[in-house]
């Protein structure tokens, strides 16, 4: 197939040269103007528009954060200024809060205490016995209401007014004390009848111990 | 029938510039609704209670040892 060049010119010479008496019309031109104005603005809003305002938002956002934050951290230190405060003002009296509630079970204190309150109240310390202490593993579920207690039982022997007395002791002690169970019975001596008592109860500890074995207080008779 | 390709391809850079300043809005409006991870933890703003019972410590002294 032959193309001849000038055959084809000489047919659509009309077509070429009428495309710039077009583009010069006022229309056409304001349309073209108008819309490579608006292309360009579009270009420019997804290319550097929209990250510079995304970011300025961003950053809005993160100083917002920022200042909500600083005003918890704020009202955070305010309180523990505060607390600082009170604790200074209080320092003295801690060994009383260590003394109700102690860091570890300290029961040879607490059999010293049964000890001092049975003669004082004037009653016969038959015997005393702490259960174990710390038996549950960390971690377990039911640690938290049985592993900060140290579990006692005495009995104690006396008048019943000595015996109320030394009830009374126990119950106004400043070490934490809670009584399970407090059980009066009759003895028969040889003597006549001996009035017993027998308490048992726990005395709290604000650590939990946990001992490989546990420990039992020998029996006082 | 003669065609006017420029008043088409204005009405195309209109719709262009309708969506991109839709999606510029909608872009705007995402940032400022998310944030990326909290600026502080729960551990860290949880406020000490600075209150405390100071006659817990007479009731105290007033029992036997």
């Amino acid at each position: 197939m032959n193309f001849d060049w000038k055959t084809e010119y000489y047919r659509y010479r009309r077509y070429f040269f009428s495309l710039g008496k077009i583009g010069k019309t006022a229309p056409v031109r304001s349309f073209a103007w108008l819309s490579l104005t608006l292309f360009a603005i579009a270009f420019f809003a997804v290319m550097a528009i929209r990250p510079t305002l995304i970011t300025i938002a961003k950053l809005n956002r993160e100083i917002k954060d920022k200042k909500d934050a600083s005003q918890k951290l704020q009202t955070k230190i305010n309180a523990i200024v505060a607390a600082q405060a009170l604790y200074a003002r209080n320092l003295d009296h801690l060994p009383l809060l260590e003394e109700a509630l102690p860091e570890k079970s300290e029961f040879p204190r607490l059999a010293f205490f049964f000890e001092e309150n049975a003669t004082a109240s004037n009653v016969e310390l038959k015997t005393l016995n702490f259960e174990k202490i710390g038996v549950s593993e960390k971690g377990s579920s039911s640690s938290s209401s049985t592993a900060n207690s140290l579990y006692f039982s005495l009995n104690v022997a006396g008048d019943y007014a000595y015996l109320k007395d030394f009830t009374r002791r126990l119950e106004t002690s400043r070490r934490i004390l809670k009584i399970d169970s407090a059980a009066f019975s009759q003895v028969k001596k040889e003597e006549g009848w001996q009035l017993t008592l027998r308490v048992t109860g726990q005395a709290s500890f604000s650590k939990n111990q946990v001992e490989p074995k546990p420990t039992q207080a020998p029996s006082q008779k | 029938m003669k065609k006017n390709y420029s008043q088409e391809i204005f009405i195309i850079s209109i719709l262009t510039l309708t969506i991109t300043v839709l999606w510029v809005y909608l872009g705007i409006h995402f940032a400022l609704q998310k944030s990326e991870k909290p600026a502080l933890t729960p551990q860290e703003t949880r406020i000490l209670n600075p209150q405390l019972d100071e006659s817990v410590f007479e009731e105290l002294k007033a029992r036997k040892i």
